[in-house]
This record gives structure tokens, C-alpha cells and sequence, in this order.
């Protein structure tokens, strides 16, 4: 959209608005986080401390091992991700590119997966990861969230506009499905790819109530389980702490995304498929 | 041998036929052309040679061999698409080089390989270029360039011609028939348009819902169209085709009479008082202000000016019918078709089907097609001479 000249400053102030109110909360965690114990309580509201420490995050890493925190959450987010990535990409390309009885039907079924709540699955998988002797493992984290629906849904939406006279050229070569997946697709839709791959990544490593269900030693804790611990009913919460740990809950995923943010820009605007 | 023939094929999706037994035979080398308008089947006939569609019954052999389960990458077919299919990712060396790597050719046959094709379709310098930095007539050439440089047995061509202005249209036409003369495969293309049917095939199939209404060369097509269809389809204006009674040696146009001669005779006379339908190309009436004894009185109800010749427009039996003339003739006016015998076509009223002609008409048919060179004396000279185009 465009904005007119003669609306600017009513529009960039309406903007500016709301991107304080999105930040706000996030500059809240941060500044407080670097507040002493004292200051915490005297003076809550000022985002900037007037005597940065950083005793709260030494206060953490006595606590709780921080890095074994992060690698349980980086792994079991990284695995997620590539997992529901290669699954829905094999399986999009399936569903637009191939030919096979019950096409149709079968899509309606899984895109219908995707209406069915957490909270119904949550039992049954978690009685079957514990029967499997998964609970208390990363692994059993994982296990159930190898694919997803979404993300077959986006990538079939983005294959859907290649035409199929690129994957019949490659055909008439003799190219396997792999080769043609791997050279033709993905350059294509890489834009896409990486997307679907972020909001996984993220999605997983915010993930609270099923790693909350299955992890039960701390040294298995993701980072919204250990976050939890600090901000939990029991004992008084120490709010400067528990900010800390925000702060560090999310300082990856948002370096993450700052540096992917830039390569998505550049790949939208440097593909497309009608040239 | 590059062969092609289909053996009462037919294919249908779900319950709809699109092809109805069909019975073809394309010989090897030869330029063959699938004609019809949209919705005919000419281009599932196309991609069931190529195997990208594959038949629902009878049998498809390639040379020798009966390829109804073979797969497209199996059958030596290099194809060209509609909207060209390039890969909007690779450059133009890479999209021409595609199929050859997957091949595993050594490097430098890729890279020779691709320079001879280039130089052939004038692409010189455009190597790295994405397609989207091409213009609409190179990218065709690219996609010209991807097939050819397969060298397959078999050349496949889906409207190749039909994205580009007419002027392109007219080089890419030569540039299509020269490229057949240097690899001879053999060459099948796809098109609803009768002018590029009749310049590029040496035979042109004619289509219609699903079933081959003619398959000659183009000199047959237009001068003695196996049926009415035929008739209609191929020319522009098309051909008039009237209903008439025969009467004895009288045929019975309404309240004007035709009195045949010898030779016509011979082939009609048989026939007895029946129904026949007689047709004749505009641009084979001529008619004139005197009657000259059999001439038949004409009154002209529109005139229409097609810039070299002039269509004139009047009544037979209640049906209408153009004559394209070479003077401008007023409207109202009655004038006298003086009907040369030599330039007309009969056909069965039930049938449709054509009933044949007198011995000795119209033999230009049978001895010579349209030849290549003809064709080709422009662009071959402009190729060799490497003229650069950008």
C-alpha cells in the first residue's frame, strides 16, 4: 500500500504507535534484566537501569546450566524444523506434481489434521510416548511433530504456480524425482522454504505445554520450561531474574530471524517465476 | 527408423473420449502438422507420442517398437511447450544444457554441443542470461534450442509459434523448417493455425473432436479436402459449399440449373437423382457482366475489400457464398458465374465425404509438395552468411 503524501504524518504516527505497543514489553524484559534487586522494585517502569549488572544473568547460570538448556531446545527446534521442512516439501511436490488414485481425498484428510486442536492429540501421544519409553527425552519432545500439515499446505500453494511443463521437460529427460525436487523445485520456491522453516524453528523453540508434559529432569528442560522455573508460584518470584531469563529465551530466535530476514528479502526480490 | 504409427488409439479422461480411434502413420523424417481448433485432440496426440499422456487403448509404435509403456525419458523425443517451459533459475547455457547433463556427457560435448546450437538460433552472447532477460522471441529460441540440442529422433512442438507477434512468426516459421533440414528428425507440430500448417508440414493432419478428418499434404488439404469439414476449415475465406440436386446431366441449384460436363459426368452420372454438395474456393469464381451461355445469374448483396482482392457476397440455393475477386464490383448489381469445371469439388449430401474428381483434375496433388527448398532459399542464405541479430 501506498501511503499519500498528504496522510503521512497521521499514518507514521498511527505506526509509530503501534510499534511501541509491540515493543514495549520486550524493551520492558530487557531493561529490567539489567536492573539490581533494588531497583526492580523501586522504579519498575524505566526501560533504561541506571546501573547496569549483570548479576541476574550470573544468577542464572548458577541455577540452571544454561547451555545445556539452550543446545535441548536449539536440538529439538533444528531437528523439528528439517523434519516438518523435508516431510512437506516430498509430500507437497507429491500432491501437485504425481498422479495417484485418491489424490484428492487424501489431501482433504490432512489438510483437515490441521483443524483438530493440540489439546485433543496431547493424551493420546503422550501415553504412547511414554509406553514407547520416550518421556523424560528430547526425543520424546520431537517424535510426534515430524510433519505438518501447514507446512504441506504453504509449499503446495507455492508449487502450484510452477508450471507443470518445467517437471514434463524434465521427464522427457529421464530426470528422477529427486533430481528434479532438488534442481528445478527447490531453487524455486526456496523463498517459501525458508519461511516455513523459520516459523517451525520458532513455533518449536516457544513450544511450552507438550515439552512441559514429557521433560521431567531439569537437565532435560527447554528454555520456556527453565523461564517457567523462575517465574513459578512457588517462592517469590524474582522478577529481575525472571526477565533475564526472558531475554535470553528469546535473543536467539531473534538473531535468528534478523539474519534470515535479510536473505528472504533478497531471494523475493530476486526470483520469480514470470521473469 | 524414426517412424511413427498409431493403431486405433484412443484415449479418455473418466468417461470423455478425446481421441477416437485413431489410425495414423508419420514417416520417418517427415514434417507432419496436427491441425483443428481447440478442443480437437491434437495436442493429446502429440503428448501421447511423447509420453507424457499415456493411451487408453491400441497401440503406439515408434520405428518398430510399441511404446504404449514406455516412459517419455525412454523414447528419444525432444519436445518444445507452449509457454516454453524454461527453467526461470538457470541461464540459457544451462537451460540448453539441461537434458545433456543429465545424460552425463563429458563437458566439453556439452559445451561443444551447445555452441552449435547457439550459433544455429543466433543466441550467441546470451549465454548467461536469465530467462526473464530475454525477450519473448529469443526465449522461443531457447526452448528451440533445448530440444534441438537432445538431437532426438522424434521433434515435438506444442504451439510453439503462437507467443510471438506475427513478424516473428513468419522467421521463426523458416527458422523452424531450416533446423528439420540440418537434424531431419522426424518432426511433429501442433498448431490451430492453417498458415503455419500448410508452410511447415509436408503433411497436414486435420482434427476435429477427436477424429482425423484428413491427413494429406497441404495441396490436397486446400484443393481437394477430403469432406466437408476439411472443406471449410482450411481457407480464408473458407470454401462455399452448396447443396444441390443432380438432374440428369442438370445439377439443381434452387431455381438456377448447371448444366455438367463430360468429365464430371463420368464420376457423378452413376449417382442417379440424388443429393450432392458443390464446392468451389472463392477465389476460384469468376464473374463476369455477360453471360457466356452456362453462366449462372448472381445478384450481389455486400461487398466486403480485403486490401488485394474483393469479396463479394451472394446467394446459391439459399445459402451464402463469397467470391474473391480481383475488381471491385458494385452492390445489387447481377453478374454471371461462368463456372470453370476444373476447379470444383463434389460431395456426398449424407456423407459429407468427398465423391472424387474426373481423371486428370487437379494433378498438381499427386506430383509435387511445397518443397523445403523453396522454403528454406531465403533463411539458409541468411544463416550461412551468420548475420547477426539482436
Amino acid at each position: 500500500m501506498r501511503i499519500k503524501r498528504r496522510d503521512a504524518p497521521w499514518v507514521h504516527a498511527a505506526l509509530l504507535l503501534l510499534v511501541l505497543v509491540m515493543l514495549y514489553p520486550i524493551a520492558f524484559a530487557v531493561g529490567n534484566s539489567f536492573k539490581n534487586q533494588k531497583e526492580v522494585y523501586g522504579n519498575v517502569l524505566a526501560l533504561v537501569p541506571d546501573a547496569p549488572t549483570l548479576e541476574n544473568y550470573e544468577t542464572i547460570t548458577t541455577r540452571i546450566s544454561y547451555g545445556r538448556v539452550v543446545m535441548n531446545t536449539f536440538v529439538i527446534a533444528f531437528i523439528v524444523m528439517a523434519f516438518k521442512v523435508f516431510t512437506s516439501f516430498i509430500v507437497a511436490y507429491a500432491f501437485v506434481f504425481l498422479r495417484f488414485p485418491g489424490k484428492d481425498v487424501l489431501y482433504f484428510i490432512l489438510i483437515s489434521t490441521m483443524f483438530i486442536p493440540f489439546t485433543v492429540t496431547m493424551i493420546p501421544n503422550y501415553i504412547t510416548i511414554s509406553r514407547i519409553g520416550l518421556s523424560d527425552n528430547i526425543f520424546g519432545v520431537l517424535l510426534p511433530q515430524l510433519s505438518d500439515a501447514m507446512g504441506i499446505f504453504l509449499l503446495r500453494q507455492q508449487m502450484r504456480s510452477i508450471p507443470v511443463s518445467l517437471i514434463e521437460v524434465a521427464r522427457l529427460e529421464r530426470t528422477p524425482h529427486r533430481t528434479i525436487m532438488r534442481t528445478i523445485i527447490l531453487p524455486i520456491v526456496r523463498p517459501a522454504v525458508i519461511s516455513t522453516a523459520i516459523i517451525f524453528f520458532i513455533n518449536s523453540w516457544n513450544e511450552y505445554v507438550w515439552p512441559n508434559l514429557i521433560l521431567k529432569s531439569k537437565e532435560n528442560f527447554t528454555l520456556s520450561l527453565a523461564l517457567q522455573q523462575f517465574v513459578g508460584a512457588e517462592g517469590s518470584p524474582d522478577m529481575a531474574i525472571s526477565m533475564a531469563m526472558a531475554t535470553a529465551t528469546m535473543i536467539i530466535p531473534l538473531i535468528l530471524f534478523s539474519i534470515c530476514q535479510r536473505y528472504i528479502m533478497s531471494t523475493f526480490a530476486s526470483s520469480g517465476i514470470k521473469g | 527408423m524414426k517412424s511413427i504409427r498409431f493403431e486405433h488409439v484412443a484415449k479418455h479422461y473418466d468417461k470423455n473420449p478425446v481421441i477416437k480411434d485413431l489410425n495414423l502413420t508419420m514417416e520417418s523424417g517427415e514434417r507432419v502438422v496436427l491441425l483443428g481448433p481447440s478442443g480437437c485432440g491434437k495436442t493429446t496426440t502429440l503428448r501421447m507420442i511423447s509420453g507424457l499422456e499415456d493411451i487408453s487403448s491400441g497401440n503406439l509404435y515408434m520405428g518398430s517398437r510399441l511404446v504404449n509403456d514406455v516412459e517419455s525419458g525412454d523414447r528419444n523425443v525432444a519436445m518444445v511447450f507452449q509457454n516454453y517451459a524454461l527453467f526461470p533459475h538457470m541461464t540459457v547455457f544451462k537451460n540448453i544444457a539441461f537434458g545433456l547433463r543429465t545424460y552425463g556427457l563429458p563437458k566439453d560435448e556439452i559445451k561443444r554441443r551447445v555452441a552449435e546450437v547457439v550459433r544455429i538460433l543466433e543466441l550467441g552472447g546470451l549465454e548467461e542470461r536469465l530467462p526473464r532477460q530475454l525477450s519473448g522471441g529469443q526465449r522461443q529460441r531457447v526452448a528451440l534450442a533445448r530440444a534441438v540440442v537432445k538431437r532426438a529422433d522424434y521433434f515435438l512442438l506444442d504451439e510453439p509459434l503462437s507467443n510471438l507477434d506475427a513478424q516473428l512468426r513468419m522467421q521463426a516459421r523458416k527458422e523452424l523448417v531450416k533446423l528439420h533440414e540440418i537434424y531431419h528428425p522426424t518432426f511433429v507440430y501442433v498448431t490451430h493455425d492453417q498458415i503455419e500448417a500448410m508452410t511447415i508440414g509436408q503433411k497436414v493432419v486435420l482434427m476435429y473432436k477427436g477424429e482425423v478428418q484428413m491427413a494429406d499434404n497441404p495441396y490436397n488439404i486446400y484443393h481437394r479436402p477430403a469432406n466437408v469439414f476439411t472443406a471449410r476449415f482450411i481457407g480464408s475465406p473458407p470454401m462455399n459449399v452448396v447443396e444441390g440436386t443432380l438432374e440428369g446431366r442438370r445439377l439443381a441449384l434452387g431455381g438456377l440449373g448447371l448444366e455438367l460436363n463430360d468429365d464430371w459426368m463420368e464420376v457423378l452420372g452413376g449417382r442417379g437423382a440424388t443429393k450432392v454438395k458443390l464446392g468451389v474456393r472463392p477465389e476460384s469464381i469468376e464473374l463476369s457482366a455477360t453471360c457466356s451461355g452456362r453462366g449462372l445469374p448472381v445478384t450481389i448483396k455486400y461487398v466486403e475489400n480485403y486490401g488485394n482482392k474483393v469479396g463479394a457476397y451472394f446467394d446459391l440455393n439459399g445459402t451464402e457464398c463469397i467470391a474473391a475477386l480481383d475488381q471491385d464490383v458494385a452492390q445489387g448489381r447481377t453478374l454471371y458465374w461462368d463456372v470453370d469445371f476444373r476447379k470444383l469439388s463434389f460431395f456426398d449430401a449424407g456423407t459429407d465425404l468427398n465423391i472424387g474428381y474426373p481423371e486428370g483434375y487437379m494433378t498438381r496433388g499427386e506430383a509435387a509438395l511445397p518443397d523445403a527448398e523453396v522454403l528454406l532459399a531465403g533463411s539458409a542464405g541468411r544463416a550461412e552468411a551468420g548475420g547477426g541479430r539482436s
